[in-house]
């Protein structure tokens, strides 16, 4: 085989940087792809390759979306650049040398060298931006780079005789490259609030600005070259142009609406984003009216047409999306669910990727020496369509699902297990993407080879000139010179509006508002934590600001204001809610119960699809590293500053005494395994892993008699000093019936007379004397756990005028104490002294003794154990 | 400011539409450039005619000499 000779009048394609670009895009796409599909496998097994810091969720994660950024999207969007440019300026691009320098440094420093970094933790925690600032420095000069390649040979064609596609991808080198510095570099100097509003303006320009116009620069080339007909209106698909980057910019804050910054920067995302969702329209409107007056059946007959109509559809499906997902009232409900998962899933498969398969299979057809399959290619659309349109679908049920048990009174943990075959579904899905991927590649190295020839453009394809041509080009020029040049500065006011203004507006307020003695600092612990907080993408899942809605004051707490931000480098306030937002988690957990959730959720709540971080520890929950506590302490830094403010208010309390013995115990044992057999184990009797592992260890429910009030009011106020939260985000049937559960599984049965080492009367007088030695000064001479020592302690001691202990549990505690409380072991007291000073406890009891224990379960199985 | 910017924007697409609509030349200059890429890609003509141009739903002459360069 001989390689085709340059021919005299022809401007030659660089087609070995066109393939090299293209083989590039598609191990991007199966390694981006591999990556998503291992974090969708960890929704539902959250264990999945959880055995080493690398491989946990939130580093995947980042490289799945930066991969598909950068290594999928961005190669192939340099593949279609070097085959089109030539087309569309009669010109070669600047220098092949130059493409090859690039080609390396792009794929091996900055993607590869970017991944690598991310697993091994060296990233920042910005969304779409996570490749570390080393790598964001290599890619921003790859867009400089871009720029010498591509934009010199389309400038020099004239302004008046480019074509739309040219335009796009000027407009889209260019404007990236000054985006980008936004949201990979200002975030490092602002902090909080003001880094967010940076944050959000990059987000979004890394779709608008940087994806959306180099793919539509491909449809718009891909329907001329295929359908070889003009389009429809190259005016309209000017207008089209200048609209999108006169309005995309403003769009960035939507990603935080409902925050601490600026209303006036708030509607101002609102309004663009519905202007953008009208220049879609007009844009959409014009690419299928371009298809639609010359294909005459094509789209059907030319599988990289058929891409490109595909994705002008879901272009125009995901940007309306968009615009209403921007609508306040809208974005109240649907944000942070997996709806805005679906909707940048269309965006950037649907949209942006489909529109790339198309480019690159059009061109790849035209590309000398390579093969083809037609077939194969027919097959990944499919495929894809199938895996997509299911993928979408379901994200948005779960969205909705998700939004819609926020807004209401129930658990977190409710909402997680409602999307769980959601996300087994979203999986299943991925793999029909996967495999479309796969398929789309395979149609790249198989079926009939292109013939050997020399591929370039003619040096004669000019049109003709018209009298007027040299004025009338003249004014074009200007006017189009003088249009880019107000893209240019549009994109400075844009830059102004909503990053400058907002940040300076900020920090008037900050300094106006920061109260005298806010505990902003961080200590260098808790910096530290915050660092590995960041690096394994906590706030990925966990938001980190208290929106204000009232949904989220219910279930949060104060809205977050800019001030508390103001120690944040950079900031983390997140775009998605897996888990609860943490922006007020300080006070509300001990460390122990955050150690043990970090070494293995599940042990403390069975249903928590939060990663493992069992690196963090020297082999199990009770021996964290310096790092987990470093984490732990970072924890408790958030919202510490407004909660040292704010005077704590009492809780609501209820009063009236609740009859139990209302509700099925069946439905109560089920709310009770769902939401308390992680720390008190199914047996209620607290010897779960997570359970012992907690300080104090959680307790064992099945030991004592509780009374009706005091289990209310654990149920609503926690146990302050231990790891109990409040459950008074259950349900009210749910809250009733647990609390029976609860009261029905205790068993303090009292002693049989053979048991009895004396009689009642002696046994009490004993009895007295022992607790008055040994308990008093804790428990209190009544014994309602107020005794001169124990009012000093957190957890209280009990009370046993509200607690009734069995002989063998308080004979277990008295032996063996409850670690992490200030109940000690009096290992001394002999089994006699046991008995009495159990039987003087009870004595004091004043709640129901008269419950009806279950049957052959949980209680009687706790009993013979406790004998 | 919002209303100001995205006002100023859409006044100024208004007015090239009228423009558009009124000059026979900028109709003409607009559309030149969908017809330039065609001859690029070797599926056009490369000596378009006024009337060619002007036509608002454009039936290019599409020469078969010229696409070798484009056929897959």
């Amino acid at each position: 085989m001989t390689m085709a000779q340059p021919q005299r009048g022809l401007v030659p394609v660089a087609t070995k940087l066109v393939r090299a670009h293209t083989y590039a895009a598609f191990a991007g796409l199966m390694l981006s792809a591999l990556f998503g599909l291992a974090v969708s496998i960890k929704f539902h097994v959250p264990e999945f390759l959880t055995g080493h810091s690398a491989l946990t969720w939130g580093r995947l994660r980042y490289d799945h979306t930066q991969g598909i950024l950068y290594a999928w999207l961005g190669n192939a969007f340099l593949a279609f650049l070097y085959y089109a440019v030539p087309f569309l300026s009669r010109r070669t691009v600047t220098s092949e040398r130059l493409g090859w320098g690039m080609f390396f440094v792009y794929n091996f420093v900055a993607v590869l060298g970017g991944w690598t970094l991310v697993l091994s933790g060296v990233l920042q925690p910005l969304e779409w931006a996570e490749f570390p600032l080393i790598i964001a420095a290599v890619i921003e000069t790859c867009f400089a780079l871009m720029i010498v390649q591509f934009c010199l040979p389309l400038l020099r064609c004239g302004a008046s005789e480019l074509f739309v596609s040219g335009w796009y991808l000027l407009g889209g080198l260019t404007f990236t490259f000054l985006a980008y510095p936004l949201g990979n570099i200002v975030p490092h100097a602002l902090p909080g609030a003001m880094g967010a509003a940076f944050s959000g303006l990059w987000i979004h320009d890394a779709v608008g600005i940087f994806v959306t116009p180099l793919a539509v620069a491909v449809e718009y080339f891909v329907i001329t070259a295929a359908t070889r007909r003009p389009i429809y209106s190259h005016f309209y698909s000017m207008v089209g142009f200048w609209l999108l980057f006169l309005v995309y910019p403003l769009n960035g804050i939507h990603h935080y609406i409902y925050s601490s910054l600026p209303m006036g920067a708030q509607h101002v995302s609102e309004a663009a984003s519905i202007y953008q969702g009208i220049d879609v329209i007009l844009v959409v409107t014009n690419l299928l009216l371009s298809i639609g007056l010359a294909a005459e059946g094509s789209v059907l007959r030319d599988v990289p047409l058929r891409f490109v109509w595909t994705s002008i559809v879901l272009y125009l499906i995901v940007s309306i999306q968009g615009s209403v997902q921007a609508v306040m009232s809208f974005n109240r409900f649907i944000h942070f669910s997996d709806w805005v998962i679906g909707h940048s899933h269309l965006a950037m498969i649907g949209f942006a990727s489909f529109a790339a398969m198309g480019g690159l299979g059009h061109i790849w057809q035209r590309i000398p020496g390579v093969r083809h399959s037609r077939r194969a290619m027919a097959w990944s659309y499919w495929l894809l369509i199938l895996g997509l349109g299911l993928m979408v679908v379901d994200l948005t049920i779960a969205g909705l699902v998700e939004a819609t048990l926020w807004q209401r009174h129930l658990p977190w943990i409710d909402s997680v297990r409602a999307a769980r075959p959601y996300w087994v579904f979203r999986t299943m899905d991925g793999v029909i993407l996967l495999a479309g991927f796969l398929v789309f590649g395979l149609s790249f190295v198989t079926g009939p080879r292109n013939p050997e020839k020399f591929l370039g453009v003619r040096l004669d394809a000019k049109t003709g000139s018209a009298p007027s041509e040299g004025r009338a080009s003249y004014w074009f020029t200007t006017a189009y010179a003088a249009t880019f040049g107000a893209g240019v500065l549009f994109f400075v006011i844009s830059f102004l509006a909503l990053g400058v203004y907002p940040a300076m507006s900020l920090k008037k307020r900050i300094q106006r508002s920061t109260p005298e003695n806010a505990q902003l600092a961080l200590t260098p612990a808790e910096q530290h934590g915050g660092k590995l907080y960041a690096i394994d993408g906590c706030a990925y899942c966990h938001s980190m600001q208290v929106r204000f809605t009232a949904s989220d004051r219910w279930r949060f707490g104060l809205p977050t204001q800019a001030w508390e931000t103001q120690e944040e480098f950079p900031q983390m306030w997140g775009t998605r809610r897996i888990g609860p937002d943490l922006a007020r988690e300080f006070g509300k957990r001990p460390d122990d119960w955050q150690l043990v959730h970090l070494y293995d959720p599940r042990y403390l709540v069975p249903d928590s699809v939060m990663p493992s971080y069992p690196w963090l520890f020297d082999g199990g929950p009770d021996r964290p590293t310096q790092n987990a506590r470093d984490l732990v302490a970072y924890l408790k830094t958030l919202g510490r500053a407004q909660a040292r403010l704010t005077p704590v208010s009492a809780p609501e309390m209820y009063v009236r005494p609740v009859a139990t013995g209302t509700s099925d115990l069946a439905e109560g044992r089920q709310v009770f395994l769902a939401n308390c057999a992680g720390c008190h184990g199914v047996e209620a009797n607290g010897k779960s892993i997570g359970g012992q592992a907690l300080r104090p260890v959680a307790f064992n429910l099945t030991g004592f008699h509780l009374s009706d009030d005091l289990i209310w009011r654990v149920l609503q106020t926690g146990v302050p000093g231990s790891s109990m939260p409040t459950w008074n985000e259950l349900p009210s049937d749910d809250f009733q019936a647990v609390a029976d559960y609860v009261a029905s599984i205790g068993q303090a049965k009292g002693l049989a007379d053979k048991e009895r080492q004396a009689s009642k009367a002696t046994l009490l007088d004993a009895g007295r004397r022992v607790f008055e030695t040994h308990c008093q000064r804790c428990h209190g001479a009544d014994g309602k756990g107020d005794g001169p020592d124990g009012l000093k302690m957190l957890p209280r001691p009990a009370n046993f005028h509200e607690m009734m202990p069995s002989y063998p549990a308080a004979a277990y505690i008295l032996r063996h104490g409850v670690p992490g409380s200030g109940m000690l072991a009096w290992p001394l007291l002999t089994a006699p002294e046991v008995q009495a000073v159990t039987c003087y406890m009870r004595s004091f009891y004043g709640g129901s003794k008269t419950r009806e224990p279950l049957t052959g379960g949980a209680a009687s199985r706790a009993a013979e154990e406790s004998q | 400011m919002t209303a100001v910017i995205l006002g100023a924007a859409t006044l100024i697409l208004v007015a090239l539409i009228a423009w558009r609509r009124i000059s026979r030349e900028f109709y003409r200059r607009s559309e030149l450039p969908k017809f330039q890429v065609l001859a690029n890609l070797g599926l056009g003509t490369a000596s378009l005619s006024d009337r060619d141009i002007s036509k608002h739903e454009p039936e290019l002459p599409t020469e078969k000499g010229t696409d070798e360069e484009h056929q897959p």
